[in-house]
């Protein structure tokens, strides 16, 4: 059951490594490279977790829909908000279905970067507030 | 003057006596059995095999109370961040920072409250007004610090449906201190 959470948040984690991706064409910002790196590295910790555990890590999608069209630097924020916040959902999942102490720890430490980067786009972008009161949780 | 041991030898040598008004000689074990049997009787024993555990019952210690919930700690924690911040009128931010932790302490006591219910009503005490201190914003900063740290550090020892709750308030405190950043 916890290699299920993991497989869900290493498919946020093949998200989030394409839409940084897709968005590096829009933004010419320091913190996308940074943020890109972020994925990989923890897409490649998340994979190899999997395969620690005789699971198959899920491979990435060729292609993945953001909410709303990236045409500009404003909507491509909002595709990285969009994909941070659905990090932090993925990783609070984790912690709510696993007792192993290392991948709590990992689990934690990814839903904390996640929502600290997706304050850093809120707060780019002037939506207020730009915190995230519980994040992983839908509404907050 | 004869001893009582003179009597029984004497019964026990004289011919044509009653067995049964004599002490078995030789049995001694059967006779403490007899003395009991005579002197307590099966009433009493029953009584006292039944009132045992009710005594063991009232003699022994009460358990000792619970520890205290580790997320008590945490919600007052968001507490006192929440009323520092809403001394800080003139930095924007606080505001944000005030509503957002007042708002995790309402659901960490909630989930206390959930676990064990208080015994009153009684709303959890609000901490006093903490003075102004010299750098308003830098102690925010380093409340709210602590927080992520101390919620962090909770997530490792919680069970697993508390360690979502918790963790997001980690994440939320860190969220906060990238706005105030």
């Amino acid at each position: 059951m916890s290699t299920e959470a993991v497989q869900t948040a290493l498919g946020t984690e093949h998200a989030a490594v394409w839409t940084y991706g897709l968005v590096s064409a829009f933004l010419d910002n320091p913190a996308v490279a940074e943020g890109a790196n972020a994925h990989r590295a923890r897409r490649d910790t998340t994979e190899r977790w999997l395969k620690d555990h005789n699971a198959t890590p899920n491979p990435p999608a060729a292609a993945y829909l953001p909410p709303s069209p990236v045409s500009d630097g404003l909507s491509a924020i909002a595709a990285l908000v969009a994909v941070e916040q659905d990090a932090c959902a993925a990783w609070r999942g984790v912690l709510e279905r696993t007792d192993d102490a290392a991948l709590r720890t990992s689990a934690l430490d990814a839903l904390t970067t996640a929502a600290v980067r997706a304050t850093r786009w809120r707060k780019a972008a002037g939506t207020t507030p730009a915190s995230i009161t519980m994040p992983g949780v839908a509404s907050g | 003057m004869k001893t009582p041991t003179d009597g029984v030898s004497a019964a026990v040598g004289a011919q044509g006596i009653s067995f049964a008004r004599l002490p078995p000689p030789h049995r001694p074990l059967a006779r403490l059995v007899r003395v009991i049997s005579e002197s307590v009787s099966r009433r009493r024993v029953l009584l006292a095999v039944a009132a045992a555990p009710l005594a063991v019952a009232c003699t022994t210690e009460p358990p000792p109370p619970p520890p205290p919930d580790p997320l008590s700690a945490l919600a007052a924690q968001a507490r006192s961040d929440a009323a520092l911040a809403t001394l800080l009128t003139a930095v924007p931010a606080a505001a944000e920072v005030a509503k957002a932790r007042a708002a995790h302490a309402q659901l960490l006591q909630a989930e206390v409250d959930r676990e064990r219910p208080p015994l009153s009503s009684a709303v959890p005490p609000v901490p006093p007004t903490p003075p102004q201190p010299p750098n308003p914003v830098a102690a925010l900063r380093s409340a709210l610090d602590e927080s992520v740290r101390a919620a962090s550090e909770a997530v490792a020892a919680l069970p697993s449906y508390r360690a979502g709750l918790v963790g997001s308030v980690a994440a939320g405190c860190a969220s906060l201190r990238e706005v105030l950043a």
